[in-house]
């Protein structure tokens, strides 16, 4: 009976606020899009059951957050666990695409995930059906100079989606399981919950980013 | 209890309930339930810590929680395994007794809510009766930090269960979910009264961490308001009758500052801008001018006025569906505006302080701005009550300044917002300079974003009345105050300091001069007007008058060259009209000659020069003689003794140079020359007056080589080559006698010069003159002549090759000399290339001794 249990995959999305994360992660679950926005207050997560293509099932338990620091006020003890972080950022807001690199940092000093090297990120720019002009000039670039930066860079997996419009959302949360699935194999491996705290972190390369880029 | 003491405590918890946990799972995959349950019990009894901050209770809770999922998910799994068997299965209800019988009440009611709402999930549970009788025991832990996160784990738990599918189920939910906020709400205001009031503050810190816990719940309102269907069901009513009175008694009720605040800022974050729209009269007149009279209600309304902005803009971005449309004309026939007054009015009888009143006063700007882009009359109102309530003593200007400041940047119309009677008003009675200043820079930048500045005299009034500051404002700066601090430039032969800032501003003026009227076709009223602001404004300084009276004067030049081309035909009455406006130009220019000839009286020449210029074209030759003769005046009166520029003063001058560094006479009379040999229209004997004149003055100067240089320069005046313009039949004025006169006059003075190689310099230069006036035809200055010159010149170039006995290549006297050789030979070639085109004859280049 216990034996084929699905696995529970824990992701967080990050980013400023206003970038469109409840509404990435409503799209996603209950194929709903509302206009009205309402901030998000503390953090509360959806569940999403899938089937990977190994026809693997996993529960995706996604967590969204407050991007308003006012309403996160009981910490982030929530990072804990997390088995893949999605950052966003809106792709008409410069300033949310800067801010990617100290969501991702915040995470990491929260979350203290015992392979920070290779922690799964994936970065998601929503918001893609507004016009043209709207957007921030020469994104592509730019988004190339954050993710490419060798320095602390971002180099992982980039979405371009519409929440709105149901663009990439999909693909982008099935390399997020995917992903997930494979840090939490890795978390297994490394040994069960009860013995987390007396095991040394045992750094295991990943096969690079299959993912790529969905855009 | 310090710090790395409650961590411990922390770790010991959060490490007990890892084992536990762990030990439930263990049981769980043995099937040994009742022992799983003691583990369960087990790590939840930690919960029940006292020590702990909320943040840190928060991370119990997130262990708890995922353990907790964890025997949810087994339990699940085994009910649908037994249900399969049978479907009358009382697994989930004798669970559900069962775990009641746990000793302790938080451990006891946490694995109750985790059974509970996983029976929900079976669908095949009495939903309401659970739910009603969950929460009814969750009335059993009134400790608050205890109690609000067994609260939450309930409304977390059963958030995807909440039954909403008939109209009886959602009312039930939002009972149940209301019920629960207003449990919440207690818990969590009662916590401030715990405990010592010494503790008072910490208390505080605690309910702030703990305050997402309550908002939480009207998170699952807004979501479930949402998503309940039904025909007769609208949301906006739903709200407006049943939960908003509800929440806003709450609120009112507790009187609690940080709760006021924070559900406040909640609900206007969570709910819909329709539902705002529909309840904003409750909001404002019936919550918020409930709230405890302490509480500061500018970022509430702040907060408000700022989402219905960003909605708005919102709006105007999609202006698609027709959906948009509807909402639209709800919210103008709502005029926002008015029922933020009304508001506002009876605030205003309660004792709210100033910095409370700047603000919301600023939202409101915000929002006419927003929603009533050409509706002046709301500022109006504003600027009206804070001049008629508030006295001048009370008024903190900062605070107010922003008033003036945000439509300034925000308004299409400069001028109508300057209209409004009570902006003046206001303004009037700001009277720090310094704010003073900041709007007029806030203005004149607003005016320069403007491609033209569209206004009569009124206009120009009101406008410049709010710049004069900055034209009043001195450039002169206290140097020992201001040194080091800001960057100046250094005027007036460095004698006075200016900041950049200020010249910029009185650029920008500029500009904006620039910009009045500039597209208009009524050109006699343009000039009007920029003089009306030179006469009204401008000269109210007359230290300044030097950075704005130019670009006044080219204006109004610029304006009646173009008046005067376009009616060129025309003469009698116009021409007076035209020639009475070269008048008041004049009288300008005499202005900024009066005030400013110690140091810009070149400045002030070249002006004159462009009107002689403009007047020489427009055929008013009057006109044109009377301004060469201010040239003169000028040059009399302060060039020409070494007035009116500062610069030269001190550079080396060389004297072989015919080009720069000369003395400011020599290049005054240069200017003038080059003016004066492009008039064509004076009558013959004013002509010749000026040109003597002139002459005369050349003669005159100090230097010999600035003499000899003047007055062969002059020979052009006496030698029209040309008519500059192709359809124009005027006779050349030519005087071969007088172009001789000047060359033998520049000879001589070439002689006389001590220095034989200025004095060689000099006759070749004189050579090339002669040619081009051969060349040009006039006879006397002939071949003889030249031939006797170019004698001259090798007669010289000899004398002084014999003193050079050694050719010494790094003695400079002996360069120089070789450059004049070269000079002379280059000279030569020339003729011997004229000579080739036929334009000069018999002019002998080779030495014939």
């Amino acid at each position: 009976m216990s034996g084929r249990k699905k696995t529970l995959l824990k992701v967080i999305i990050l980013g400023d606020s206003g970038v469109g994360k409840t509404s990435l992660m409503q799209q996603f679950v209950n194929n709903k899009f509302s206009h009205q926005y309402k901030a998000t207050i503390g953090a509360d997560f959806l569940t999403k059951d899938i089937t990977l293509d190994n026809n693997k099932q996993v529960t995706l338990q996604i967590w969204d957050t407050a991007g308003q620091e006012r309403f996160q006020s009981l910490g982030v003890a929530f990072y804990r666990g997390a088995d893949c972080c999605v950052l966003c950022y809106d792709v008409t807001n410069e300033k949310s695409l800067n801010n990617l690199a100290s969501w991702k940092d915040e995470f990491l000093v929260q979350s203290n995930v015992s392979n920070p090297q290779d922690f799964p990120f994936i970065i998601i720019g929503n918001k893609i059906d507004v016009d043209e002009n709207k957007k921030i000039p020469s994104l592509q670039k730019k988004l190339a100079n954050i993710t490419n930066n060798q320095l602390g860079g971002l180099n992982y997996p980039v979405f371009e989606t519409s929440a709105k419009d149901a663009i990439n959302v999909e693909a982008a949360f099935e390399v997020v399981a995917k992903m997930a699935l494979q840090q939490e194999e890795l978390n297994d491996a490394n040994g069960n919950d009860v013995s987390d705290d007396y095991n040394d972190a045992i750094n295991i390369h990943l096969e690079g980013d299959s993912a790529g880029c969905g855009c | 209890m310090n710090k790395n003491d409650s961590k411990s405590i922390l770790q010991g918890c959060l490490s007990n309930i890892n084992h536990q946990s762990h030990l439930m799972k263990q049981c769980l995959n043995d099937s040994n339930l009742l022992q799983a349950l003691k583990h369960c019990s087990n790590f939840l009894n930690e919960l029940r810590i006292n020590q702990l901050s909320p943040k840190q209770y928060y991370e119990l809770y997130i262990a708890v929680f995922d353990s907790l999922d964890y025997l949810c998910n087994h339990l699940l799994a085994s009910y649908k395994a037994k249900h399969k068997k049978n479907t009358e299965t009382p697994f989930l209800t004798d669970l559900y007794e069962l775990v009641q019988y746990s000793g302790n009440i938080v451990p006891r009611l946490y694995m109750l809510i985790a059974v509970g709402t996983t029976f929900i999930s079976t669908n095949n549970a009495p939903t309401e009766a659970i739910m009603k009788d969950m929460i009814e025991m969750c009335r059993g832990v009134q400790n608050p930090i205890r109690g609000l996160f067994l609260r939450y784990y309930l409304s977390q738990r059963i958030k995807d269960l909440l039954p909403i599918g008939t109209k009886h189920e959602f009312d039930e939910t939002v009972t149940f979910l209301i019920n629960n906020f207003i449990e919440m709400n207690k818990l969590w205001v009662r916590l401030q009264h715990q405990g010592h009031s010494s503790e008072r503050e910490l208390r505080y810190q605690e309910r702030k961490e703990l305050k997402i816990l309550v908002g939480s719940n009207l998170v699952r309102l807004s979501q479930i308001i949402d998503d309940f269907t039904d025909d007769e069901y609208s949301p906006e009513s739903y709200y407006k009758d049943h939960v908003f009175p509800i929440i806003i008694e709450q609120v009112i009720q507790c009187k609690d500052h940080l709760a006021q605040t924070y559900l406040i800022d909640v609900i206007i974050q969570i709910f819909p801008d329709n539902f705002h729209f529909i309840t904003l009269n409750m909001l404002l007149n019936n919550l918020f001018l409930n709230l405890n009279p302490t509480l500061n209600k500018s970022e509430l309304i702040s907060t408000l006025i700022e989402r219905f902005i960003n909605y708005h803009q919102q709006q105007q971005d999609e202006e698609n569906g027709e959906e948009n449309e509807k909402e639209e004309e709800m919210f103008t026939s709502l005029r926002l505006f008015d029922e933020f007054w009304g508001f506002y009015e009876k605030l205003t009888t309660m004792n709210v302080p100033l910095e409370e009143h700047s603000s919301i006063l600023q939202s409101f700007i915000r929002l006419s701005l927003v929603f009533e882009r050409d509706n002046y009359e709301n500022l109006n109102k504003i600027y009206k009550f804070v001049t008629e309530n508030f006295s001048s003593e009370e008024i903190d200007e900062k605070i107010w300044l922003n008033l003036l400041i945000t439509p300034i940047q925000n308004f299409d119309s400069i001028s109508s917002l300057l209209k409004l009677s009570f902006f003046n008003e206001f303004y009037n009675r700001i009277s720090n300079q310094l704010y003073q200043k900041q709007i007029s820079l806030e203005i004149l930048n607003k005016l320069l974003d403007q491609d033209e500045i569209v206004c009569d005299v009124k206009e120009i009034d009101i406008i410049f009345k709010f710049l004069l500051i900055l034209i009043k404002e001195s450039n002169e700066l206290n140097v020992s105050k201001q040194m080091g601090i800001v960057k100046t430039v250094k005027i007036e032969n460095g004698e006075k300091l200016v900041t950049n800032e200020f010249l910029i501003n009185q650029s920008n003026i500029c500009k904006v001069l620039g910009k009045i009227n500039k597209n208009s076709i009524d050109l006699f009223e343009k000039i009007s007007n920029i003089t009306y602001v030179r006469k009204k404004f401008l000269n109210k300084n007359l230290a300044s008058i030097v950075y704005t009276y130019p670009t006044v004067i080219q204006l109004i030049l610029d304006i009646l060259k173009t008046i005067g081309l376009i009616n060129l035909t025309k003469s009698g009455k116009f021409t007076n009209k035209l020639i009475n406006q070269f008048k008041n130009l004049s009288i300008i220019i005499d202005e900024l000659y009066e005030h400013h000839q110690v140091f810009n009286s070149q400045l002030v020449l070249n002006l004159y020069l462009n009107c002689t210029m403009v007047a020489d074209q427009l055929n008013l030759p009057t006109i044109t003689f009377e301004f060469f003769n201010k040239c003169f005046i000028v040059y009399e009166e302060t060039l020409m003794v070494g007035q009116g520029q500062g610069s030269v003063h001190g550079r080396g001058i060389n004297p072989q140079d015919s080009m720069n560094h000369n003395s400011i006479q020599y290049q005054s009379i240069l200017l003038i020359l080059n003016k004066l040999n492009f008039t064509r229209n004076l009558p013959r004997e004013d002509y010749q007056s000026l040109i003597t004149k002139l002459t005369l003055y050349g003669s005159k100067l100090l230097k010999k080589q600035d003499q000899c240089r003047s007055i062969y320069n002059c020979g052009h005046l006496f030698w029209w080559t040309e008519t500059l313009e192709t359809n124009q039949t005027i006779e050349l004025f030519k005087d071969d006698k007088r172009v001789l006169e000047c060359l033998q006059k520049s000879l001589r003075v070439a002689d006389s010069c001590i220095d034989p190689y200025l004095s060689l310099k000099l006759f070749i230069e004189i050579l090339n003159k002669c040619l081009v006036f051969n060349i040009h035809g006039n006879t006397l200055v002939n071949d003889n002549y030249i031939n006797g010159l170019i004698e001259l010149i090798y007669n010289n170039i000899e004398n002084l090759n014999n003193d050079y006995d050694l050719k010494d290549t790094e003695d400079q006297e002996y360069r120089l000399f070789k450059s004049l050789e070269e000079y002379f030979s280059r000279t030569l070639q020339y003729i011997e290339m004229q000579k080739e085109e036929e334009r000069l004859e018999d002019i002998v280049t080779k030495l014939t001794v």
